[in-house]
């Protein structure tokens, strides 16, 4: 029993910790209801609470804060809105769980448990997006950590995880395979879709531990040629999963080529207006090697194949079996083995897309480039010359023979071409 | 920052202890954990961390050779922070959660982690005594792992998988089957599955161990070409091997039959038992082929009221007219929620149709077929 009591003890500091974390959150929730940090911790929270009654046994408490993670677990994934009504349903749950948790401490085993409606179905309405296109700008974040940072993988990890609570972080430089091996000096920028303004994003990079310092700057995107047409979240959904099985063929037909084993991770997948693309892709100051081929048929446009330069010599000492960083240089050969790789890629992208959905589309020869990023990418848009609103990213890293290696397709289909993708696929 | 635990009371033992970090964001956790561990002279606590960033910082600092590790934290979540371990530490890693799905299980093992302990549902404090014993064997045996073996291929996780799954099966909520594997198949269960299928059907079998009594039929809409590589990915997601069906083979338990492409797959019925055949005369039907409705007709047909019949996200109405069918031969049948669904359609169809009263999240479909199976199990004994 005497043991019990010390942990009577420890719970009762704890849960006054979380209690106020819970309360802290709310009151930040009421000012602005979609600060997802303050979802965040009164999610956390309400968790917490519930690990920790469940573990002394107190179960009314434990069910209370169960419910109350459910319902904000909805809110953290955009199921549902944080409307005052939401939020009044928490705050008085909140309050009654502080009571319950008094009583529980005291061993008293009778308070009551007032009825409150915390079930998600019961505040209905799905999330539509939260912004629309136009409140949501293309930002670049540069993060430099302290000289004497010593888990540099760890801080940039933190730094992302936190950007990406504050909108849609879509590229960063350098890599995530190079940010995740330290293959990087000590500063590193990120991409982002957001709504948040500049000195948030700064503040929420300087918070980390070992940043030393941040910068934010609004990246100036072209107007797009036309109205966008919208794009129903179930459309992107379609076609980022068009993205999803092509990368899977894709890294088939390079497996093939090469005659190693090629193994993929799970593609990231990224539906943006196609204006946004030479920005969004983060890679603003790095050297990139591409090939480029149009696409005709029932769909037109294009689609490119890039990887770092430093990704393609390792992949040309991979084929030669020459150990890593021999081939220091680019040269004939080099960039024959890379449009070799670029058009297997493409090409297998498109025949899976092509097959999915029935259409017949016609890959032209692929081009060689090697670049900036946006170089490359505005020049691609050029060459389509049709109207083409949206581009799918689809970015993964292969791994051949335990070597990192990340590579991104773009498919850029023209408006026709996208309206006939959506015909077959149903949506 | 991190907590360095003190050397212990026990001060002058010669043996070799084994060197402990536990990761944890709740004080009271840690606290129970410090004291169960105390309890096994072989272990030593060697630092306690609340949160991923601080559990990177401790194993580079400490050097544990095992650390416990808790998923739901803040900063960096357990599974954020596996890879960044991984790079920093060679301390064999056992997640620790109440998390517990089998998804959430696959990708911790995937990232590294050498075991999964789920935290006792009850009252913690209560239960010690069965937490201590689990926890104690679980951090000897991921001791006696080298290092260097720790392997993330599809073989290992799976046997891993398995394992886990065995092992809270026989703790209590589930027993295990008993079924020999290989028997010829007397329960079916048929999935079907098209846009957003291939990880769903992964996540399906990581959850699924080849000791279920019973055969599993796969209609996965694809271009041709892709079966192979999908029934290879498949066999590694958990213990079934799954191959691409072909004409005439015996359904056995714990097997999977991935349909290929260009005809629909169905089975039949005879002396031998219940096989695969294919209807090459037949065109195809929603636009596809091979279709599911073709396939769970005949699964109808041939197992009744032992068929399961399941329908995964995808576009399209595939299934779900058949699903009903199946629903009121007796068989059970089950559909992929909306939430976790990347396309609704089919098995928002097979709800509109009545086909099934369930739609419930991927990570819990395994978990349906399980209980399914055993249902029918234990009618036909």
């Amino acid at each position: 029993m005497s043991e019990h009591a010390a942990y009577d003890q420890v719970f009762a500091e704890e849960s006054g910790e979380f209690l106020a974390m819970v309360f802290d959150g709310l009151r930040g929730l009421e000012r602005d209801p979609e600060d997802v940090t303050q979802i965040e911790a009164v999610f956390r929270g309400a968790h917490s609470l519930k690990g920790m009654s469940a573990a002394m046994g107190y179960v009314r408490s434990a069910d209370l804060a169960g419910r109350m993670e459910d319902l904000m677990g909805h809110a953290r994934d955009r199921r549902i809105r944080l409307t005052p009504e939401v939020l009044v349903a928490i705050g008085r749950a909140a309050s009654a769980l502080e009571r319950l948790v008094e009583a529980d401490i005291a061993g008293d085993t009778t308070a009551e448990v007032p009825s409150i409606d915390l079930d998600p179905g019961a505040f209905g309405a799905r999330l539509s997006p939260a912004a629309g296109p136009d409140e949501r700008r293309l930002v670049r974040v540069s993060v430099t950590l302290a000289e004497e940072c010593s888990l540099k993988a760890v801080r940039a990890h933190v730094v992302i995880k936190r950007l990406s609570l504050m909108g849609e972080v879509t590229g960063s430089e350098p890599t995530a395979t190079h940010l995740h091996e330290e293959r990087f000096d000590r500063t590193f920028a990120v991409t982002l879709r957001t709504g948040a303004s500049l000195e948030d994003l700064v503040a929420a990079a300087t918070n980390v531990v070992e940043v030393e310092e941040a910068s934010a700057e609004q990246l100036v995107v072209c107007e797009p040629e036309s109205v966008l047409p919208t794009l129903s979240e179930m459309r992107k959904d379609a076609l980022g999963e068009v993205g999803n099985i092509g990368a899977g063929h894709a890294a088939t037909a390079l497996s093939g080529l090469l005659g190693k084993r090629v193994a993929l991770s799970q593609p990231e997948l990224l539906v943006v207006p196609a204006t946004e693309v030479p920005y969004a892709f983060g890679l603003e100051n790095t050297l990139v090697a591409a090939t480029f081929a149009h696409l005709s048929g029932s769909v037109g446009g294009g689609i490119l194949a890039i990887a770092t330069c430093e990704a393609l010599l390792n992949l040309v000492d991979l084929t030669n079996g020459r150990p890593t960083d021999t081939t220091s240089a680019l040269g004939p050969a080099e960039e024959e083995l890379a449009l070799k790789v670029g058009t297997a890629l493409a090409d297998a992208y498109v025949d899976a897309v092509s097959h999915l959905t029935g259409l017949p589309i016609d890959v032209s020869l692929s081009r060689f480039h090697l670049d900036r990023v946006s170089a490359i990418l505005e020049q691609a848009r050029a060459d389509i010359a049709h109207d083409v609103p949206w581009a799918a990213f689809v970015r993964t890293t292969l791994s051949i023979e335990g070597q990192a290696m990340d590579v991104a397709l773009v498919f850029i289909p023209d408006v026709v071409g996208l309206a006939a993708l959506f015909d077959r696929l149903g949506v | 920052m991190f907590e360095r635990v003190g050397p212990s009371d026990r001060v002058g033992r010669r043996r070799a202890t084994i060197r402990v970090l536990v990761v944890d964001d709740s004080a009271l956790v840690r606290q129970i954990l410090l004291d169960v561990l105390s309890l096994d002279p072989r272990i030593e606590v060697v630092g306690v961390a609340r949160n991923g960033v601080q559990a990177i910082e401790a194993a580079r600092e400490l050097d544990p050779d095992v650390i416990t590790l808790d998923i739901e934290m803040p900063e960096l979540t357990g599974l954020e922070a596996l890879p960044h371990l991984r790079t920093v530490t060679d301390a064999r890693v056992i997640v620790l959660s109440s998390i517990d799905d089998s998804d959430t299980m696959y990708q911790a093992l995937a990232l590294g982690a050498v075991d999964f302990v789920p935290k006792p549902k009850g009252r913690l404090t209560m239960s010690m005594g069965e937490l201590c014993e689990q926890l104690q064997k679980t951090i000897r045996t991921a001791y006696r792992v080298s290092p260097g073996a720790i392997a993330i291929d599809g073989d290992t996780i799976a046997r891993t998988m398995t394992a886990i799954l065995e092992r809270s099966a026989s703790s209590g909520e589930e027993p295990p089957f008993e079924s020999s594997p290989g028997a010829i198949s007397k329960t079916a269960v048929a999935i079907a599955a098209s846009t957003g299928g291939p990880p769903a059907l992964e996540r399906v079998f990581a959850g699924l161990s080849s000791s279920l009594p019973a055969a599993v039929l796969v209609v996965q809409h694809l271009p041709k070409g892709f079966s192979a590589s999908l029934a290879r990915r498949l066999s590694r997601a958990g213990s079934i091997p799954v191959v691409e069906a072909e004409e005439g083979m015996v359904l056995r338990n714990g097997c999977g039959y991935l349909a290929p492409h260009g005809a629909h797959m169905c089975v039949e019925i005879d002396g031998s038992g219940p096989h695969i055949t294919f209807d090459h005369r037949l065109g195809p039907m929603h636009g596809v082929r091979p279709a599911a409705d073709v396939l769970f007709e005949s699964v109808v047909d041939v197992f009744g009221e032992m068929a399961v019949g399941v329908v995964l996200t995808g576009m399209g109405t595939d299934g779900a007219k058949s699903l009903r069918l199946m629903r009121e031969a007796g068989g059970a049948t089950v559909v992929q929620d909306e939430e976790t669904s990347v396309v609704w359609g089919m098995p928002g169809a097979a709800l509109r149709e009545k086909a099934t009263n369930r739609a419930v999240p991927i990570g819990n479909i395994p978990a349906e077929i399980r209980r399914a199976v055993r249902a029918r199990e234990l009618c036909d004994e």
